[in-house]
């Protein structure tokens, strides 16, 4: 896929491909979160989470959005689904639907403003992480990092 | 005349001038001016034609309530009606332009309808023009539509642009005026997060004006220290020219900022719309004065007494010579202490009440001013200008005592809160008889989701007029204590005055204007009450009262007396309106923001899309997908395309991008049961490795979508939908999990993004896949309606068996990361074979020679499955399913439906799309009687004839007979009723 930089008041690039499995299942039980904990820790309702180039999402009370390097996804989804074979689950490669954008510059936050109904106040936004539809109708998760101020 | 005095105004800056032009004339302002303000400065005071009566009109307010001063702005991508003057800040080149009048604002033919107002009473459209009939349509409307509305509609397209913004804050203020200011500084200090909102580009409201003193300082030094003191607060955002709008559940809240309406030759934005999460919300809203309801009220030069000092103190300008003031409260002789100040003559305050005012009154006395008690306006002097007033007693019927020359009346009828927004989520009002206006009743506020109120008043919109108090109660609000003191003197209690004079004759009443703007009058609301229209809402309805764009903000509380006191009965038993946002109108392009044009939409794009458009697509949308309609090689035609690219398919080989068919996984214990319940057909039994083709229907039984599920292990199953359908589809899965069938141990996920799909047709299909190699595609490894997991040329796939063509088909499916690749490997490896992509059009017209229907062409949500001949897709056997209680209602069965056919025309030409085939006499409006319509129509290349499909009365019943289509503009097209499939019926050629 062909990286493009805008000229604007934000920099914005579009990043190679992140691996992502979509995972749904009881979010509560043991065997899920041991299985998801071998990677990186559980995030707590509406956050994310990361160890080293490994990152989980929550989406939703039963879905998780575990992000990992593109090369190690139908790995991760074997692991995967071995380890829950025994419960009710959904265990999918979702890779390829999705695209992942770098917004850099001071004024980033007023750009996603713009766009996502999730409260990106300085303070707040520290590993913030909000499943929503946005303003075009897309679905977006923010993976953010604190920034200076 | 009105004027621009020599000194005052602080608003303006008289070194800065501005040139502006109206109605083509060129004027002069200055900086800071509003558009009213300096036409008033050019003694213009005619601003335009009222809309009923055509009447002269000029300003009544200085602010956002204003009726009358409604203006076309700009011209061309520029242009916008209905803008206030009051609210319009001057720059350089503004062009202005009066509305609603014919053939000119100084003289306009339309005034005659102000001499048959006597014919032109309230319900007068209902009374008059339902009779006879047919002159409703004809006549009536159009005549009517004509005379409407205030502003003309824009014509080109707008120039500006607009965004919108998500924001969060613990606290959101409204108002900006000392109330709003002060309860921002309280939260502020506390550490709350915070934003202030403030409508005009001048922070600190009435105070400034009224001068007011604050912890000994003057209000306008009190406002400038609260702004520095708010700006060094990192936890604060203040946002002039923003006006809280609406306020909505979950402190859910809409701001609308003028950007640059007052500089638009600025970059960025016209309009933001503010989208706002607010933990709380404190309306410091203020009050808003009413006017006094006498005969001549609405002529130009009647002002409310607070405006007159708003002009003088803002703007330097003086509305006239000589101002008569009437009143009923003391706020009012503010106004003759500020002009007596600036050197204008005030030849009387008219006191309706016979007590007198307070210590405010007595000043006024000082001053040498005459002040008559117990005395009221009796009529206006004056057409387009106010020339003189005659006074009677406030207690009798209007006979004039006597008459006074005067330029100006100055009115004030006590003052309303400002409760629209405490109203928008079902705030109550409660009625304050020593105040004489409705205001919040903070018992009884609009709740959030833990059952307390989420916004709270502060200021003069919560009842207090006098600067103490509206401090005190804008400090409580933001959860403080104590508050800076104000020095004030006492105020005479307000006597409540709904009619002036009290017994006004009918020939007054008819003169006496409620609502400016729709033209409403005392004598019209008093008709409503008498016809029976005793409900509020209903006599707003019957007589438009608060119905044009200010909503009412003048007229609604005076409207409402006039009301209760016509049924005999008192304020709070009539009660309000509805309040409902927007508080003012906002424009339509802050509402939509940056969703214009290309950007209207996301639009989605498959992984071969650049291919696509390097090699001559004509683009079809498809759901919120482009898709190629056909490839046009250069010199080519639409229809020449098409038909090269079906020939070709069905001769050699296509290969189609089939990426957009939505795809949607469901796995789990329950999913066959699932999707037993979601399909019309059985899904349960299929077995792993195969497909099979599906029905989808709504509740009520009519066909919703199609496509072919996969069995893909013991638990999951794979279903395609059709390209609009796949978020819908998926939604309605999720909807029936999640709030019917919730004990089903059922997951879905939607892929269709996941997948880049090619399908690859033709007798040359398997040809091509063998070259590339990797996994066996031949007819026993790979039946019909089987599919598998594999490597073809090097790409992990999945090939479906599947065709909707009629030809050897294979559906293949890869990562769309990899889409593009595998689409040029085709393409390379199929060259020997004569391989040519198709688009939509090839593919719908493959289809229809096969007879296969399509979602949206043979359904359009009235169809059943049973009209299209699919029962066999229809599972006998299953105990339920989505659709089937509804497919058992008698009009279901019954045997006059429409019924899918084929139509052969019976020399070859072509249906028009859409035709209905006519049956015999005419039905009760003397239309021809119809018997069935087409549902889609070609020509087909392979069979070198136009095709139909089409639902026909009892047509499965009927082959052979020959039906009529008649052409738009004369002609019809005569049809055999046949199969509707029109090539190999056996399908012989798909299942090799």
């Amino acid at each position: 896929m062909s990286e493009r930089l805008m000229d604007g008041i934000v920099e914005l690039s579009e990043r190679p491909l992140r691996g992502m499995i979509t995972l749904r299942g009881d979010l509560s039980r043991a065997g899920l979160r041991k299985a998801v904990e071998t990677g990186v820790p559980m995030p707590e309702r509406g956050r994310i989470t990361q160890s080293g180039a490994r990152a989980a999402a929550w989406m939703s009370l039963d879905e998780l959005l575990l992000m990992s390097p593109h090369d190690q996804v139908s790995s991760d989804v074997r692991v995967l689904r071995a380890a829950l074979q025994d419960s009710h689950h959904l265990v999918q490669d979702v890779s390829d639907a999705r695209a992942v954008f770098r917004l850099e510059g001071p004024d980033g936050r007023e750009v996603l403003s713009k766009l996502c109904p999730v409260d990106l106040r300085p303070g707040l936004w520290a590993w913030p992480f909000s499943p929503h539809a946005d303003r075009a109708g897309a679905l977006c998760v923010l993976d953010g990092e604190r920034d200076a101020d | 005349m009105s004027t621009r005095l020599a000194k005052g105004g602080r608003l303006i800056d008289r070194t800065k001038p501005v040139s502006f032009s109206f109605n083509g004339m060129r004027l002069k302002g200055f900086e800071g001016d509003t558009l009213a303000s300096a036409l008033l400065a050019n003694d213009q005071m005619l601003m335009g034609r009222s809309f009923k009566y055509h009447r002269p009109r000029s300003v009544v307010t200085s602010d956002a309530s204003e009726p009358n001063a409604l203006f076309n702005l700009g011209r061309e991508g520029g242009f916008e009606p209905n803008a206030r003057g009051t609210m319009t800040e001057l720059f350089d080149g503004l062009e202005a332009a009066s509305q609603n009048h014919f053939p000119s604002l100084e003289f306009d033919v339309g005034a005659v309808n102000a001499k048959l107002s006597r014919f032109l009473p309230a319900g007068f459209y209902y009374k008059m023009f339902i009779h006879p009939r047919p002159f409703w349509k004809h006549i009536y409307e159009p005549f009517i539509r004509q005379s409407a509305g205030l502003g003309k509609a824009p014509k080109a397209r707008d120039e500006s642009s607009y965004e919108h913004t998500y924001a969060f804050c613990d606290l959101l203020i409204v108002g900006g005026g000392i109330a709003g200011l002060q309860a921002a500084l309280t939260a502020g200090r506390a550490g709350r997060d915070v934003m202030l909102f403030e409508q005009t580009a001048d922070w600190g409201g009435r105070a400034v004006v009224d001068g007011a003193v604050i912890d000994g300082k003057p209000a306008e030094e009190w406002v400038a220290a609260a702004l520095a003191e708010l700006d060094g607060l990192v936890n604060v955002t203040r946002r002039e020219r923003t006006m809280g709008a609406g306020i909505y559940d979950h402190g859910y809240a809409i701001g609308y900022e003028r950007l640059s309406d007052h500089a638009p030759n600025e970059d960025g934005p016209r309009h933001r719309l503010w989208r706002i999460r607010a933990g709380h919300i404190i309306a410091a809203t203020g009050a808003i004065e009413r006017p006094l309801s006498f005969a001549g009220n609405d002529i130009p030069g009647v002002v409310l007494a607070s405006a007159a000092r708003d002009y003088l103190a803002n703007w330097g300008v003086s509305l006239g010579d000589r101002t008569v003031i009437v009143t009923n409260n003391d706020d009012a002789y503010r106004t003759a202490i500020a002009l007596k100040a600036a050197g204008l003559e005030v030849p009387a305050v008219i006191d309706a009440r016979t007590d007198g005012g307070g210590p405010l009154a007595q000043e006024v006395q000082k001053l040498g001013v005459r002040v008559v008690t117990g005395r009221g306006i009796a009529s206006v002097k004056g057409g387009k200008r106010v020339t003189g007033v005659g006074i009677c007693a406030q207690a009798g019927e209007g006979a004039v005592l006597e008459e006074i020359e005067c330029d100006v009346v100055a009115m004030s009828g006590g003052w309303s809160p400002v409760v629209h927004l405490w109203s928008h989520c079902g705030g109550k009002l409660t009625w304050d008889v020593d105040q004489a206006m409705f205001k919040p009743d903070p018992a009884r506020g609009p709740v959030g989701a833990d059952g307390e109120a989420f916004v709270t008043t502060a200021g003069a919109a919560s009842g207090p007029l006098l600067t103490g108090d509206v401090l005190a109660d804008a400090t409580r609000a933001a959860g403080g204590a104590g508050a800076p003191s104000a020095d004030e003197p006492p105020m005479a209690a307000i006597e409540p005055v709904w009619m002036m004079p009290q017994g006004a004759s009918y020939k007054l009443r008819s003169k006496a204007w409620l609502d400016f703007q729709n033209d409403v009058k005392v004598s019209d609301v008093q008709l409503a009450a008498q016809e029976g229209f005793e409900s509020v809402e209903h006599a707003k309805r019957y007589t438009t009262l608060g119905m044009a764009t200010d909503q009412g903000k003048l007229s609604n509380i005076n409207g409402l007396a006039v009301l209760a006191n016509e049924l005999g009965t008192d304020i709070p038993s009539v009660g309000t309106t509805t309040f409902r946002p927007p508080y003012t109108p906002i424009s339509m392009g802050a509402i939509a923001g940056e969703a214009r044009g290309e950007i209207f939409q996301p639009l989605r794009k498959t992984p071969m899309h650049d291919w696509h458009a390097e090699n001559g697509a004509h683009w079809e949308p498809v759901g919120h997908w482009r898709r190629p309609y056909a490839f046009l090689r250069s010199g080519e035609s639409v229809e020449d395309a098409v038909s090269r690219e079906v020939k070709n398919t069905r001769a050699a080989l296509g290969l189609l991008d089939a990426s957009t068919l939505g795809k949607i996984i469901v796995t789990g214990p329950d999913a066959g049961k699932f999707l037993d319940l979601m399909y019309t057909n059985m899904m349960s039994t299929l077995k792993i490795g195969r497909c099979r083709y599906g029905l989808m229907c709504s509740e009520n039984g009519f066909l919703s979508d199609d496509g072919v599920v996969a069995r893909i292990d013991e638990e999951t199953w794979l279903c395609h939908t059709t390209t609009g359908g796949a978020d819908r589809i998926h939604a309605h899965m999720e909807e029936w999990l999640q709030t019917e069938w919730w004990d089903l141990k059922v997951y879905t996920v939607n892929v269709t993004e996941q997948f880049a799909q090619v399908a690859v047709v033709g007798p040359n299909a398997r040809k091509v896949l063998e070259k590339l190699g990797g996994m066996d595609v031949s007819a026993e490894a790979l039946p019909f309606m089987a599919w598998a997991d594999g490597t073809i040329g090097g790409f992990d796939i999945r090939a479906y068996r599947i065709s909707f063509s009629g030809e050897l088909s294979y559906e293949i499916a890869v990562p769309a990361s990899q889409g593009r690749a595998f689409w040029d490997a085709l393409l390379e490896a199929g060259e020997e074979f004569g391989v040519m992509p198709y688009g939509t059009e090839a593919l719908h017209i493959m289809r229809a020679e096969k007879g296969f229907i399509m979602i949206g062409d043979e359904t359009d949500g009235t169809v059943i499955p049973q009209d299209l001949g699919l029962h066999w897709a229809i599972s006998k056997k299953k105990e339920d399913f989505l659709g089937k209680r509804a497919q058992e209602r008698v009009h279901m069965r019954s045997e006059d439906r429409w019924k899918l056919v084929g139509l052969e025309t019976l020399y070859g030409s072509v249906i028009p799309d859409g035709a209905y085939a006519i049956g015999s006499g005419v039905n009760a409006n003397g239309q021809k009687n119809v018997q069935g319509r087409v549902t889609s129509t070609y020509h087909s290349p392979t069979l070198g004839k136009g095709i139909a499909m089409g639902l026909i009365h009892k047509g499965p019943d009927r082959m052979g007979e020959v039906v009529s289509f008649p052409k738009i503009g004369g002609g019809e097209v005569k049809a055999r009723i046949v199969s509707p499939v029109f090539y190999d019926p056996d399908g012989e050629k798909q299942n090799v």
